[in-house]
């Protein structure tokens, strides 16, 4: 195979953890001769000159020669490697500041930073994987949750196209039973019964809507559900916040801030993926002055999934709790703060008539969050959800799948309309959603129920 | 054989049949110099299967082709027995206009509609050799030696290429109706570089009317009143025919069954491939074992005539085993059979060797359409002939092509499908293939393609006015139904009640009203005092607009998805075998097909939706890299 190599990308290819080793790769055109320039094996030589996919240890210089970190390089000439092209992979020690400085090093040696997702997409047309394990590899990549991995694992082994597959087979039997109707309307093709097409249609749309419902659950466990902490300051954000991270105690990873502006946390609370904005006025309220609080609380608040709203629950409410009060809403927990304190009752009542979920906890002994974890499955929707690989993780699928459940339900209205046609193109167009999933090339295969079912002919 | 210059034409077209009779009288119209060579002059658009014009798909075809100036509407509207709208209830995108048809009659209709035309002469003639020079069309010879100089030439040649008819263990070369085969001008194309393959259809046989006990069949009566396919025809002739319907039975099935090894389809004598749709009598017996009946239709086929057209029972079993099946069909115990059902095999080319516009993509100048291109049927032959008509004429003229889009027509979905996905069998129109079919209606097709029709030249600048003028007032009914509040009285109460819907209390606007299920525009009438006298179209025309309001716009949104992937245009000098991640089966298509777009290259089987997703990512490399470095 010719390679037709593109210029060289870099970046970090392992969350940068620290103490762990981090992983830099370089991956087109010239890949060895970048690394040449700043990776010197002990041995003496060049990395180009050593075996192929051979490990080499070496010393990774600076701008004006000094040692950077002791690493090793491994040289893959393509196509034999992850993206296809030749590539080098630089294992480093040590942690993000030091991995940075190295990555810095091989930008400045020629490579240029690789967007989002580009190794992948290199790999993927190169021939390395097909469209679907690509998806599958690009949550594979971001899913670091055990049940995310689990889930993805799963899809790859199919085990939730099973549920798909029979909402498809479904919503195939109504199109061809109509499209038989339409195209074959002089010909003795007895009326589809519209009382099981609405059942058929009913059902379709039921395991769809839990499809869909779940892929919220799905994309939650790969992406993290976004979880503002607000309150007036004193209330106790940040000993809230970090009895959080302390009560999961497994801070899984930063994500990698190249491009990101705001670094958050990510924690597991209650089986759920949380990913805490890390902004400084919530992580450390003392050091930030006073007018950036509200501001940033608000612009976290508008693109939260979950709110937790912390309130001092043993003093008088303030104006500066009204704000706080007047975001009351589905997606909102009460947290009862110091509850280990006097309880001021007036703003307990409050408290608990103007929110749905009040959870009286104190950060400082820990009490109540055992409750809070549970709250947060609850409003997170992950309560009986089930890691077994049904969960559409997605987004494509996800979309297609949603397209398809509203689909169905203007078919639904079609058939009280009476619009027969209209219903008959709702049902086409969600089959055409849903086989878009399962890879199926669905005009042919209503064709072929057709002809197989209906006697048609002149 | 002595070669002679007989004349110097534009544009020549091969055949007279639905196809060759649009193409012809398209480009005359349009100004080419045009002749056209039929093998017996007598047989101009013979309908040598169904006495019929329209149905499900076909009559949108129709319809359209009214629209943009063709014939057919006009003249099955002049020949018609009897009008009937099929899918009448199940919604107006798939009503769909058809009518039976005096056949004599249409022959007559059409022979002296291009008689009439100027720049048009037709002659009876086989063509035997098409002229190639220079990968560009010259002319073409006749049988007799007469060498026709054209600059395009249009092959509409029907299922008389290479014609066969088939009957139980009989076989012989020969065209429809008795008529004689085109026999070397197949070879002549195969020589000009064209892919031909056999395809297959067929027949049922023609009985006499007076032979039938029609007093044991049910009654199929036409529409009261008739609606008619042409946009010109103010008022549609009066129903003068009736069809019947009756069934086999289980004494059919036994002797198909035990006659099986005598059918040519079964004993392997034909290879041609037929179409699914269409299957035999015998076919259907053996795949359906379940089935103790299947229905039957006798249609008339001319009021000058007795014979009947026996639908559903097309076959290619021997004579004996036909008339003993025939005869334990529900009344038809003593019939009487005038033509025996055949089978037919014929020559076609590969549709994906056409561009669009229909002219091949190797032989410059050369067109063409209808049954020729794969397809089946007198409504998708006429929509194609039309088009390459169109089309030859204006490349003479240095014009771009007409290409009708998906979302255009049904003309639109027919060339799309050929061209770019091809067929395997001969291909029919269906609605189902339509997918924006809610947008492609039969009513609407003036307002889709009128505007068209006459930028092209074949519609009267009076038609396009009376069109406008049309879908004006349709606007303005709309736009008063929404804006006209009635008050709930006694009589709102009876009326919704009566149509199953719930009474209203305060006022309610006309609109909202007419958007119920069960309740229709002429129920209103008795509560909307200020209703203008509107004609039937353009009231039904707004009812249908108002009650589908929702699902058109969702589809607008679809057809405007559409577009824009047809607007990513793919640059015709790709080597797609440089283009990394395409699957090998992808790289070989696109190759040969070489799609105009993104939209295109997704249609083409084989193509799968990640090909796709590379094509997408390639194109926005080049984008980003300027174009200049293609090694993505």
């Amino acid at each position: 195979m010719k390679l037709n190599q593109d210029a060289a990308i870099t970046a970090i290819a392992t969350a940068p953890a620290p103490g762990a080793v981090g992983i830099i790769r370089i991956s087109g055109r010239d890949s060895e001769i970048i690394a040449d320039r700043l990776f010197f094996p002990k041995s003496g030589g060049k990395l180009a000159d050593r075996p192929a996919r051979s490990a080499v240890f070496g010393e990774i210089h600076g701008e004006r020669g000094e040692v950077l970190d002791n690493a090793l390089a491994i040289f893959f000439p393509g196509p034999a490697s992850y993206t296809g092209e030749d590539t080098v992979e630089l294992q480093c020690h040590g942690g993000p500041a030091l991995l940075q400085t190295v990555l810095d090093r091989v930008l400045a040696c020629g490579a240029r930073m690789a967007g989002p997702g580009e190794f992948t997409r290199r790999a993927f047309l190169n021939g390395k994987m097909d469209l679907t394990q690509a998806e599958a590899v690009a949550d594979l990549i971001s899913a670091d949750w055990e049940g995310a991995v689990k889930n993805a694992a799963a899809q790859l082994s199919g085990a939730y196209g099973a549920r798909i597959r029979s909402v498809y087979e479904n919503l195939r039997s109504v199109a061809a039973a109509y499209t038989a109707v339409m195209d074959y309307s002089d010909q003795n093709v007895s009326a589809p019964d519209t009382d099981g097409a609405a059942a058929e249609l009913a059902a379709a749309g039921k395991t769809l809507c839990e499809l869909v419902r779940g892929a919220r659950s799905g994309q939650i466990l790969r992406d993290g559900l976004h979880t503002a902490v607000v309150g007036r300051p004193n209330a106790g954000k940040s000993s809230v916040f970090n009895r959080l991270l302390g009560f999961s105690r497994s801070i899984v990873t930063d994500e990698a801030g190249t491009t990101r502006d705001v670094v958050t946390e990510k924690v597991c609370v209650g089986g759920v993926p949380l990913r805490l904005a890390d902004t400084a006025g919530l992580r450390e309220g003392t050091t930030v002055p006073e007018r950036m609080g509200i501001a940033l609380a608000r612009s976290e608040v508008d693109r939260a999934g979950l709110i937790l709203a912390v309130f001092d629950v043993s003093a008088p409410l303030t104006e500066e709790d009204e704000e706080v009060l007047s975001l009351a809403g589905e997606n909102i927990i009460c947290l009862c703060n110091k509850c280990d304190l006097t309880v001021d009752n007036t703003t307990k009542t409050r408290l608990e008539n103007t929110f749905n979920t009040c959870i009286s906890v104190s950060a400082v002994t820990g009490e109540g969050f055992d409750a809070l974890a549970a709250a947060i499955t609850r409003t997170a929707g992950f309560s009986g959800v089930r890691f077994d690989g049904s969960l559409v993780t997605n987004a494509r699928q996800r979309d297609m799948l949603s397209r398809a459940e509203e689909l169905v339900r203007d078919a639904l209205t079609a058939l009280e309309l009476g619009a027969e046609d209209a219903l008959w193109g709702c049902v086409t167009e969600a089959c055409e959603a849903v086989g878009s999933v399962l890879g199926i090339a669905v005009p042919e295969d209503v064709e072929k129920e057709v002809f197989s079912r209906f006697c048609i002919g002149k | 054989m002595t070669v002679f210059e007989a004349g110097k034409f534009d544009i020549a077209v091969i055949g007279a049949g639905h196809a060759g009779v649009e193409a012809a009288l398209a480009a005359a119209r349009l100004g080419a110099k045009t002749v056209c060579f039929t093998i017996n002059l007598d047989a101009v658009a013979n309908m040598p299967c169904n006495p019929c014009i329209g149905g499900t798909a076909k009559g949108q075809l129709v319809r359209e082709i009214d629209a943009l100036g063709g014939e057919m509407g006009r003249a099955a509207d002049a020949c018609a027995l009897q009008f009937r709208m099929l899918n009448l209830g199940k919604g107006p995108s798939v009503y769909s206009p058809r009518a039976q048809i005096d056949r004599m009659q249409y022959r007559a209709y059409m022979k002296r509609c291009m008689e009439r035309q100027e720049n048009l002469e037709l002659k009876q003639a086989e063509i035997v050799e098409l002229c190639v020079e220079d990968g560009a069309v010259r002319g073409v010879i006749t049988q007799t030696g007469a060498f026709y100089e054209a600059k395009s030439v249009i092959i509409a040649t029907g299922t008389y290429l290479e014609g066969r008819l088939i009957i139980g263990e009989w076989s012989r070369t020969g065209g429809p109706d008795g008529m004689f085969a085109a026999e070397s001008l197949g070879a002549s194309l195969e020589k000009a570089g064209l892919t031909l393959r056999r395809f297959k259809t067929g027949t049922p046989a023609r009985i006499h009317r007076r032979s039938v006990d029609l007093s044991r069949m049910d009654l199929q009566a036409g529409d009261c009143p008739p609606r008619a396919f042409s946009f010109d025809t103010e008022k549609p002739k009066e129903n003068t025919e009736v069809c019947y319907v009756t069934w086999t039975t289980e004494e059919t099935r036994r002797i198909i069954t035990e006659n099986l090894h005598r059918s040519p389809l079964f004993g392997g004598d034909i290879k041609g491939v037929g179409p699914r749709y269409c299957p035999s009598i015998e076919d259907k017996v053996v795949r359906f074992p379940d089935h103790p009946r299947h229905q039957l239709f006798l249609e008339p086929t001319g009021a000058d005539s007795d014979e009947m057209y026996l639908q559903g029972m097309s076959s290619s079993m021997p004579e004996d085993v036909q008339l003993a099946m025939m005869r334990t069909v529900t009344g038809l115990e003593n019939v009487e059979v005038q033509r025996p059902a055949y089978a037919i095999e014929y020559l076609c080319v590969d549709p994906t060797e056409l561009y669009q516009s229909l002219e091949h993509k190797s032989v410059r100048g050369l067109y063409g359409a209808g049954q020729f291109n794969g397809t089946s049927g007198y409504e998708e032959a006429a929509a194609q002939g039309l088009m390459a008509g169109i089309n030859a004429a204006r490349s003479l003229q240095g014009l771009p092509p007409v290409i009708l889009t998906r979302s255009q027509g049904y003309n639109g979905v027919l060339i799309d499908d050929l061209v770019t996905k091809g067929t395997n069998e001969p291909y029919r129109m269906m609605t189902s293939r339509a997918e924006y079919r809610l947008i492609l209606r039969q009513d609407n097709a003036d307002d889709r393609l009128c505007r068209i029709g006459h930028e092209i030249g074949l519609i009267s600048d009076e038609k396009l006015h009376r069109t406008e003028e049309k879908y004006a007032a349709v606007r303005a009914e709309m736009e008063r139904l929404a804006a006209t509040r009635i008050p709930a009285s006694e009589a709102s109460d009876r009326i919704l009640t009566e149509a199953g819907s719930e009474p209203f209390t305060g006022t309610a606007a006309l609109d909202a009203l007419l958007r119920r299920p069960g309740v229709g525009y002429e129920m209103l009438a008795p509560l909307d005092g200020n209703r203008p006298e509107l004609p039937r179209d353009v009231w039904e025309e707004a009812e249908i607009l108002v009650k589908y309001e929702g699902y058109i716009r969702r589809e607008q949104e679809r057809v405007a998805k559409f577009e824009r992937m047809e607007s990513r245009e793919l640059p015709q000098d790709i080597d797609y075998n440089d283009i990394r991640g395409l699957r090998i089966e992808a790289r070989e298509k696109l190759s040969r097909l070489r799609p105009e777009n993104l939209g295109r290259a997704g249609r083409i089987s084989g193509v799968s939706p990640a090909d796709i997703a590379v094509l997408m990512i390639w194109l926005e490399n080049r984008r980003y890299s300027g174009g200049g470095e293609s090694n993505v």
